[in-house]
């Protein structure tokens, strides 16, 4: 096994998608999943790619880009580090991958396939329970920060709207 | 507060009267581009030197960047990017169809030969020659810097571009160099003070002017005020200065300090002390020779009606706040002493349209911009109830804001 997986097993609650984890929950997780290695520039997932599974990020460093035009340069929309997550979407709904992930450097992942995760939740496994709970406890911070961006860039429309009136009318030298 | 933080302070406290946010102040702030090079040159001794050159270019909202090229030890970045900002608002508030720059190079050309400062110049010129041009940003003479210098950037740059007079302003007038550039600054002061007295239903010829500083600026300024028929009571040089409450003869003492004669030396006239000079009871006081002058301890004992500054910043924050509160109007460097960068800009367009305007068309093309920004800055002033240096800002961050945004974003 991977030494950084190894190391996951000592810190695990240092990771937001493991809160209220105890040791054989844990396990019981790591049995369920898919350790994957990715090399630098490796894409782990595509725009439009069917969803397989959640990705727990335990070391490395993963790009999520966008591309909104085709023939444009990709938007990047996230750089994360491990420990964190990514792709949790797919465990919830159907859609597509709406971004690419890319690993930016050497990137070791878990990869928590949606049968798996569904049939856990199927057999009342009180792990898949926390487990759903942290995956919304991640999206309402994503939310959160989502909100607040938005609040800062609507102040800067604001401001830019008004600055643009002014220089017009008050400031029309 | 430093001189550096001076400009922001002021470009802030028009930006809060005009209820900028955040996001349009740091765009309207923040420097466009910064230059920085490295200079190895032989010294005359076959030694190595390697200086660093700067080049500021702040905005280009208004058209190509315009601003000085000062060699001084001190000479960085951030001098540079401050003295830029103050070229954008100055050019703006002149309404001279330019941004603002500013840069240099650390060198001290006062222990340097002719020839160093010619190699330095041109190696310099060498670094940055994609970076300036008549159409993206032309350099001008400043602290260390003169005609000879930009004679240098000119053949340096049209070595490599083809005849480009207009690259730089501030040339020998043998040298496509414009008339009036010399008495420019002095001149438009002047202007200022003309325009300022008109607006309070005074009288240049009933004035009594004081000028601290007798150099390029104070002594065409005196001597232009002397022609009119102005009383100039008191001048100043480094050694200190005269005083007389009936007006001094300025020709007699333009000549005597031309040929190296010190104004502490010369007899018929009270000397007086280069503090002192400040605190002279007149109508207008003009602060011409170095910054900072006027400043907390000696606003309060000021005893003129108004402050015009021939200088850069020769009031400090402190002490324009009380003299704003004392009722003494300040008329503020970027507009009073704008004459110098008006002419550069009829240097250029001479420059770019191969035609030569006499020294009369200069002068009176001068007096009519001078003159509009003055009352400019004075209806603003009026409408928002602010100093003359808060409507100054306000002015040229609306131009400067105006030419952003109808150029896109």
């Amino acid at each position: 096994m991977e030494a950084s997986v190894e190391e996951l097993k000592s810190s695990y609650h240092s990771n937001p998608i493991f809160e209220f984890f105890n040791q054989d929950e844990f396990d019981q997780f790591l049995k369920m999943t898919d350790i994957i290695i990715y090399n630098p520039d490796q894409i782990i997932f595509e725009t439009n790619q069917e969803p397989n599974g959640l990705y727990v990020l335990v070391e490395g460093k993963v790009k999520v880009t966008q591309t909104k035009e085709e023939g444009k340069a990709p938007r990047v929309l996230a750089e994360l580090e491990a420990p964190t997550v990514l792709g949790e979407m797919a465990l919830l709904e159907k859609r597509n991958r709406t971004s690419t992930a890319t690993a930016c450097v050497r990137t070791t992942a878990l990869l928590l396939g949606k049968e798996r995760f569904i049939d856990a939740l199927h057999k009342n496994e009180l792990m898949a329970f926390k487990l759903s709970h942290n995956l919304g406890k991640i999206l309402t911070n994503k939310i959160v920060a989502m909100n607040k961006h938005m609040m800062e860039m609507k102040q800067s429309f604001k401001e830019f709207s008004n600055f643009k009136n002014s220089l017009f009318s008050d400031w029309n030298f | 507060m430093g001189i550096l933080d001076q400009t922001l302070y002021y470009f802030n406290t028009a930006a809060d009267t005009m209820d900028l946010g955040q996001h349009i102040k740091k765009m309207m702030a923040d420097p466009y581009r910064v230059i920085q090079v490295q200079i190895p040159v032989e010294d005359d001794n076959g030694e190595i030197n390697v200086y660093t050159g700067y080049r500021v270019q702040h905005n280009k909202g208004r058209g190509p960047m315009k601003g000085g090229l000062r060699y001084h030890p001190t000479v960085d970045a951030e001098h540079s990017a401050s003295l830029g900002s103050l070229m954008t608002w100055k050019t703006a508030l002149l309404d001279i169809p330019f941004g603002g720059a500013k840069g240099g190079i650390n060198c001290d050309p006062t222990k340097m030969s002719e020839k160093e400062v010619e190699k330095v110049t041109r190696k310099f010129i060498s670094s940055i020659h994609e970076n300036i041009g008549p159409y993206k940003d032309i350099p001008a003479p400043d602290v260390n810097t003169n005609g000879q210098v930009m004679a240098w950037i000119m053949d340096e740059y049209s070595k490599i571009n083809g005849f480009s007079p207009a690259v730089v302003t501030g040339k020998p007038i043998d040298l496509h160099g414009s008339e009036g550039r010399e008495a420019a600054t002095g001149r438009g002061i002047v202007n200022v003070c003309e325009t300022l007295l008109q607006d309070r239903n005074l009288d240049v010829l009933n004035t009594k002017f004081v000028i601290q500083g007798f150099g390029n600026v104070g002594s065409h300024c005196a001597n232009i005020l002397h022609e009119m028929g102005a009383k100039v009571i008191a001048i100043s040089d480094v050694s200190g200065g005269i005083h007389c409450p009936e007006g001094l003869d300025i020709p007699t003492l333009s000549a005597y300090t031309r040929f190296g004669g010190l104004l502490k030396d010369y007899e018929g006239y009270d000397y007086v002390s280069n503090e002192d000079l400040l605190l002279l009871d007149c109508d207008i006081l003009i602060p011409a020779a170095l910054g900072r002058t006027i400043h907390k301890d000696n606003a309060s004992h000021l005893r003129c009606k108004m402050v015009v500054e021939g200088a850069n910043s020769p009031v400090t924050p402190e002490a324009d706040e009380i003299l704003d509160k004392r009722g003494i109007a300040v008329a503020p460097d970027i507009l009073a002493n704008a004459g110098g960068v008006t002419v550069s800009y009829f240097e250029w367009t001479q420059n770019i349209q191969q035609f030569k305007w006499s020294e009369e068309d200069i002068n009176m093309r001068l007096k009519l911009r001078m003159r509009k920004a003055c009352q400019t800055v004075g209806k603003v002033a009026k409408k928002y109830n602010v100093p003359l240096r808060t409507a100054a800002f306000i002015v040229a961050i609306g131009r400067v804001g105006k030419a952003t945004v109808l150029s896109g974003l």
